[in-house]
């Protein structure tokens, strides 16, 4: 027994390694079925998953702008497909293509690197688009919100833009309840954060509170963008028409990421547009 | 700085930096290459004559906690029981004759440099090798191994002299 014990003694580094190597492995290759996989030695215990939670909700700030721009890039692939971008044109008698659905609007992405809300008349904003991405001028741009206003003018890689807070801008629009439409000007007495609607017809039934938004007739928007909501109505004495004030929906004080809409037909319409103007001039 | 202390930082340091860092290396096509481990630098920090069974055991311990980062059941566990196991007769060859305080453990300055990058590199080669195998099991693609284990154990040991002279640094603090 003595003599057992003294062996033992002397060798037990290499017992006690043989030991733990068969513990070890019989861990290792029991690892391969399922009870052993919800066992304790793996990352789905609560201390290690923990960590990882931990570990995860660190680095994720990394990868926020990264983030950001795919959303980005996502809110414009459905910008595209909402507004009523696509348009019928296999109605005719024979339809060579199975193409029955035309993409009118496209939309680039930009970022406002400039913009002023506090002049008195004319106030601009200058995106990081231009010719490059061909942008010209007269394209609507639309904020993360609504409308933002029409570009003006566009040289390799900027554009400016008139927002609807500037005393030059103009843009068809109507009433989405009513449908009527009206045009939307900026006046003297508006802020960055108002506009004034004008020419919609005194009886038409105006709430304070209803959505005013694009017409789409000018080709430089979509139907139905959002511009702004009813603040007031005011009838003006003498004219048909009653004169409406709307908060408007974009955010001039904070706008950053703005899509340009290039649509497709625009020169068709113009074109037409045109001939008939001939038409009556004769 | 208290010598345990001192270890027990170490010991939660390099923990983290495996499991948080060198787990998540991204290095395209030569992350199948570069695997580095070197949390057993605890390992190899205990002091000269530490007893072998309760390194063993330090080994197993820690072996599993790498093991339920990693997934891996119990493969880190059984290398770093090697580890400990031809650690322990290792140490004698790397001594220096006589005048070496058995209390503490083995650095740069108490055995020199070159004595130093033998012991890490021999160490480092046979954990790496000792995991690759196991986790392999197989003698298919046995030099393809063989070279993930070198490699891995290369950069291992150029993080672990880094590491040394770092906390060099740290206890000047």
């Amino acid at each position: 027994m003595q003599n057992i014990i003294r062996l033992l003694q002397k060798f037990q580094v290499v017992l006690m390694f043989c030991f733990l190597q068969v513990l070890c492995l019989i861990l290792v290759f029991s690892g391969n079925n399922a009870f052993h996989r919800a066992s304790i030695a793996s990352s789905s215990n609560v201390v290690v998953g923990g960590f990882y939670d931990l570990s995860h909700s660190i680095s994720s700030y990394f990868h926020l702008k990264k983030e950001n721009e795919q959303l980005l890039q996502e809110n414009l692939s459905q910008k595209k497909q909402l507004y009523g971008s696509q348009i019928e044109v296999g109605k005719s008698f024979m339809t060579i293509n199975d193409t029955i659905y035309f993409q009118q609007y496209n939309f680039i992405k930009a970022k406002v690197i400039n913009s002023s809300i506090t002049a008195p008349k004319h106030n601009f904003i200058t995106i990081n688009a231009g010719e490059d991405l061909k942008v010209e001028p007269n394209m609507g741009v639309i904020g993360t919100k609504g409308i933002v206003g029409v570009t003006i003018a566009s040289n390799d890689s900027y554009s400016t833009v008139t927002p609807i807070i500037n005393a030059n801008f103009v843009l068809p629009i109507r009433h989405a309840t009513s449908m009527t439409f009206g045009r939307v000007v900026w006046e003297d007495d508006d802020t960055y954060l108002t506009a004034t609607v004008i020419d919609v017809p005194s009886s038409v039934a105006v709430d304070v509170g209803d959505l005013i938004e694009t017409r789409g007739s000018a080709g430089i928007f979509p139907e139905g963008v959002p511009v702004g909501k009813v603040l007031a109505v005011e009838p003006v004495s003498g004219q048909t028409y009653q004169k409406i004030k709307i908060g408007l929906i974009e955010d001039f004080s904070a706008i950053y990421n703005v899509s340009v809409v290039k649509n497709i037909k625009k020169i068709d319409q113009q074109e037409i547009e045109k001939q008939t103007m001939e038409l009556y001039q004769q | 700085m208290n010598p345990i202390t001192r270890y027990i930082v170490k010991l939660l340091f390099v923990i983290l930096l495996q499991v948080v860092a060198l787990k998540n290396l991204e290095l395209g096509a030569a992350n199948w290459w570069i695997t580095p481990f070197i949390y057993f630098v605890i390992i190899l920090d205990l002091p000269v004559k530490f007893n072998p069974l309760l390194s063993m055991l330090i080994g197993l311990v820690f072996g599993l906690v790498i093991d339920a980062f990693y997934d891996t059941y119990g493969l880190h566990a059984s290398a770093a029981v090697a580890l400990s196991f031809f650690r322990y007769y290792l140490v004698g060859f790397v001594l220096p004759r006589d005048g070496f305080d058995t209390g503490s453990s083995i650095t740069i300055r108490n055995v020199g440099t070159v004595k130093y990058l033998v012991y890490i590199g021999i160490l480092c080669l046979i954990y790496h090798l000792w995991f690759f195998a196991f986790e392999a099991f197989t003698f298919d693609s046995f030099f393809l191994r063989l070279s993930q284990a070198f490699v891995s154990s290369f950069v291992a040991m150029s993080i672990l002299i880094l590491l040394h002279f770092s906390f060099i640094k740290f206890d000047k603090y």
